[in-house]
């Protein structure tokens, strides 16, 4: 269970970058799924790439490391159940002081008194895990991958000279990490984001790069070789339980803080643009891609981007649980939250649970969120035994039901993790590994990436059968259904021409598509005839005979 | 709930001159040409300020001689300086370290704003401080604001102190600064480019650039007072390198060198 909000992402290009045509560096995310034990969790990021002529890939590698970033908090919470799991032999023990032979009740004081000391300690040495992981291993493993990834991006699409070397330092970025559990979050990360509490008893700035390395337009980054070094020192986890009043997290890259004249101003920003959501309501309660372009046209005019989360506990919700419901005489009744991802120009985004990690199976999506089996309550409510009062029960089932609607509108528009980049981003056309939604429509900008695989292989047709033999292994796995089409659309950016195959491919007829989407993308005869051919071939051999 | 009432606002950048008036400016035209230079300059500054409307470019000018004092005290948008700018006259010694202290008392928060651009300090001397400079530069590099200020210096003529200038600026970098990324650039291809032996360390904003005559003088002024304040008007993160010397804010290009009378 959990008393987190689904998260609102939301990145606009800076006003100086739209102005001078500069591509928005920025890039932002959330993800909601759950950990070994069922456990809901969910995870959001931010990322500024530097920009400039030095950091020429700074908007690819920002949005690498988030999607990097999402993906390897949910992969390595699936794999181990953080803090919750930790094995009773390796737990700290405190024998205590010796007495002799106590009374009944001073034995059973001091057994009180021991178990709540264990109990202490025993949540202080996991709260120490928690840290660790977070500080330490969470980012090694995320920016290993990240260069894994960057390294990729490079190999795919080398420079048009050919004489640059490749560096990370091209793809340098920035990187905010929220995580949020039901019984902890922490944050972690590098660079100049900021992050803010804000509650009712006032706004506290949590975590601001402060290190005198850093100083003036200086920042650390993912591509430095001791990034992960410095994430520690970014890293805090905080506790939570139904005691903890309500309160909102704003992640923001350093573009709105350098907006402010004052960080009351900051303050009073943050508080604007995190207010929490009514379960009816149906848009947020502000525009956010409005309000940030305001801030940097009348501001620093650098690119902005904030990640919002809202932890609301038994309090906040009994209140939401009174307003007036539209379901008549049932008294009180709290709606299924409805996505919000509804800002027509697709500047909101918030993004289906996700199975999407390279290299791991494909899985239904939205099995991983429902609750499939009751999600265990390691830590106890406000007292032994009390279960939560049936407001609770209802709004976390509607919360879950929220992330249900969420991911099949996500995976209609977005893909699997809720990545938000400006929509002039070039990294809007690096599609996330996995979305399962079998049909999901293109957008404009990565059809016309297709597109323009289209030219250049009708350009140089004699190459184009060969290429395509090369590929003969996607023919079978889409015929067969070891792939799905959606794999390969999410591949868009690396293989291009995979996601031409998976658009020629029609799984009612096994043969080339008439689809208005793969009809459009104006493949020359040549490309036609070839594209028939593998498909014939992808049958079986003996089918493909008669083409040779 | 409205937009909050909240006072976003253009991140300033201040650029501070600081000018040797000592006597020895008077010799040979220098302190009119450098007059002229700034005057020149100005309506470039003013351009750039307006393509960068994300920047409020606020000038000031510290002149020293036997003392240093303001010679635009206020920090003064650009536009209004063209119409408002009063010559230097030049007399007397070289108080440079006063100077630096001067212009230490205006980096501090307050009054410096804290969203500030990081401010470009440009200091033009022709000869050598008669003044305690260490403890002057000391004094302003105390301040946090100095230490991310992108700062440049000018010798004008052969007789000014380079060294002087040179630690004003701070220590060049031996080669380009290149941070220890996670994976190393593919040899000989070192950023910043390769250099064949016994060529010419190219000339950086880095070290004092030496005007020998007025046209180079407004040449360096204009380019500072333009490219400079461009970069520095919207300038990109840099990563984070714990000791290296490298400008807050990348320097443009300089400008070609102007083969020219040496007249300085």
């Amino acid at each position: 269970m959990s008393h987190w909000l689904p998260p609102l992402c939301c990145t606009r290009p800076g006003a100086s970058h739209r102005r001078k045509g500069v591509v928005c560096q920025d890039a932002s995310g959330w993800h909601c799924f759950q950990d070994r034990q069922g456990e809901l969790v969910q995870v959001m990021a931010v990322a500024d790439g530097h920009g400039g002529a030095r950091y020429g890939r700074s908007d690819v590698g920002s949005w690498l490391a988030c999607r990097t970033a999402l993906n390897t908090a949910r992969q390595l919470f699936q794999s181990q159940a953080i803090g919750a799991a930790t094995p009773l032999s390796s737990r700290p023990t405190d024998a205590g002081p010796a007495l002799s032979e106590p009374s009944p009740q001073q034995l059973l004081e001091l057994q009180q008194d021991q178990g709540q000391q264990e109990q202490l300690q025993q949540d202080q040495w996991q709260q120490d895990q928690w840290q660790q992981w977070l500080g330490q291993e969470l980012p090694q493993v995320i920016q290993r991958r990240w260069l894994r990834a960057v390294r990729r991006h490079w190999r795919v699409q080398p420079p048009a000279d050919g004489r640059e070397a490749f560096s990370p330092l091209l793809y340098g970025t920035t990187l905010g990490l929220v995580v949020m559990t039901p019984r902890w979050w922490g944050h972690t990360g590098l660079g100049d984001w900021d992050l803010l509490q804000l509650q009712a008893s006032g706004s506290r700035l949590l975590s601001q790069e402060n290190d005198p390395a850093a100083a003036g337009e200086a920042t650390f980054s993912l591509c430095l070789n001791d990034a992960a070094a410095h994430c520690a020192p970014r890293t805090a986890i905080q506790r939570l339980d139904l005691e903890t009043p309500a309160f909102a997290l704003l992640l923001s890259t350093d573009g709105i803080r350098k907006s402010c004249s004052t960080d009351d101003d900051f303050f009073a920003l943050g508080r604007y643009l995190s207010q929490a959501p009514l379960p009816q309501a149906v848009e947020p309660p502000v525009d956010l891609a409005a309000s940030l372009d305001r801030i940097s046209s009348q501001g620093s005019g650098d690119d902005v981007t904030v990640a919002i989360a809202h932890w609301r506990p038994e309090e906040a919700w009994h209140d939401l649980a009174l307003v007036p419901s539209e379901q008549g005489p049932g008294g009180p009744r709290l709606q299924p939250r409805r996505p919000r991802s509804l800002d027509p120009k697709g500047q909101i985004q918030v993004a289906a649970p996700d199975h999407a990690v390279q290299g791991l199976p494909d899985e239904a999506a939205a099995a991983s969120i429902a609750p499939s089996r009751p999600a265990p309550r390691s830590k106890p409510g406000p007292g032994p035994g009390r279960r939560p009062p049936r407001a609770i029960q209802v709004l976390i089932v509607a919360v879950l039901m929220g992330c249900l609607g969420v991911a099949a509108l996500a995976l209609f528009r977005l893909g699997p993790l809720g990545l938000a980049v400006s929509p002039q981003s070039p990294a809007d056309q690096i599609p996330a590994e996995k979305v399962p939604a079998e049909q999901a429509p293109m957008s404009a900008l990565r059809l016309e990436r297709v597109r323009q695989q289209v030219r250049e292989l009708c350009a140089g047709d004699g190459a184009i059968r060969s290429l395509l033999v090369q590929r003969r292994r996607s023919f079978t796995d889409l015929r067969w259904g070891w792939r799905q089409r959606q794999q390969l659309l999410d591949r868009l950016d690396l293989e291009p021409l995979e996601a031409l195959i998976a658009l020629s491919y029609d799984p009612a007829s096994g043969a080339l598509s008439d689809a208005p989407e793969f009809v459009g993308l104006q493949a020359c005869p040549q490309l036609q005839l070839a594209l028939a051919r593998m498909w014939l071939e992808s049958q079986g051999s003996a089918a493909s005979a008669g083409l040779r | 709930m409205a937009f909050p009432d909240v006072q976003l606002s253009k991140r300033p950048l201040h650029f501070i001159y600081l000018c040797d008036c000592s006597g020895s400016m008077q010799a040979n035209g220098k302190m009119q040409a450098l007059n002229q230079a700034i005057r020149q300059s100005l309506p470039g500054m003013a351009e750039v300020a307006r393509q960068n409307p994300e920047a409020k470019v606020l000038v000031r000018a510290v002149s020293f001689a036997h003392q240093a004092r303001w010679h635009v005290a206020e920090p003064t948008p650009v536009d209004q300086l063209q119409s408002s700018w009063v010559d230097l006259q030049a007399e007397g010694l070289t108080a440079m370290g006063e100077a630096l202290r001067l212009v230490a008392g205006v980096l501090r928060t307050p009054p410096m704003e804290q969203r500030a651009l990081p401010p470009v300090l440009v200091l033009i001397s022709d000869g050598a401080p008669t003044d305690d400079f260490e403890d002057g530069l000391r004094t302003l590099m105390r301040e946090p604001w100095a230490q991310k200020a992108v700062r440049l210096a000018i010798a004008v003529g052969h007789d000014a102190d380079l060294d002087t200038l040179q630690q004003f600026i701070g220590a060049e970098p031996s080669s380009a600064a290149v941070p220890p990324v996670a994976m190393p650039p593919v040899a000989g291809l070192a950023a910043g480019g390769d250099r064949l032996p016994g060529e010419p360390v190219p000339r950086s904003g880095r070290r004092p650039l030496q005007a020998s005559n007025a046209t180079s003088l407004a040449q360096y002024i204009q380019w500072a007072s333009t490219a400079v304040v461009g970069a520095a008007s919207m300038p990109v993160s840099q990563v984070g390198i714990p000791s290296t010397a490298e400008s807050n804010v990348p320097l443009p290009d300089l400008p070609p060198t102007v083969i020219g009378q040496v007249v300085w």
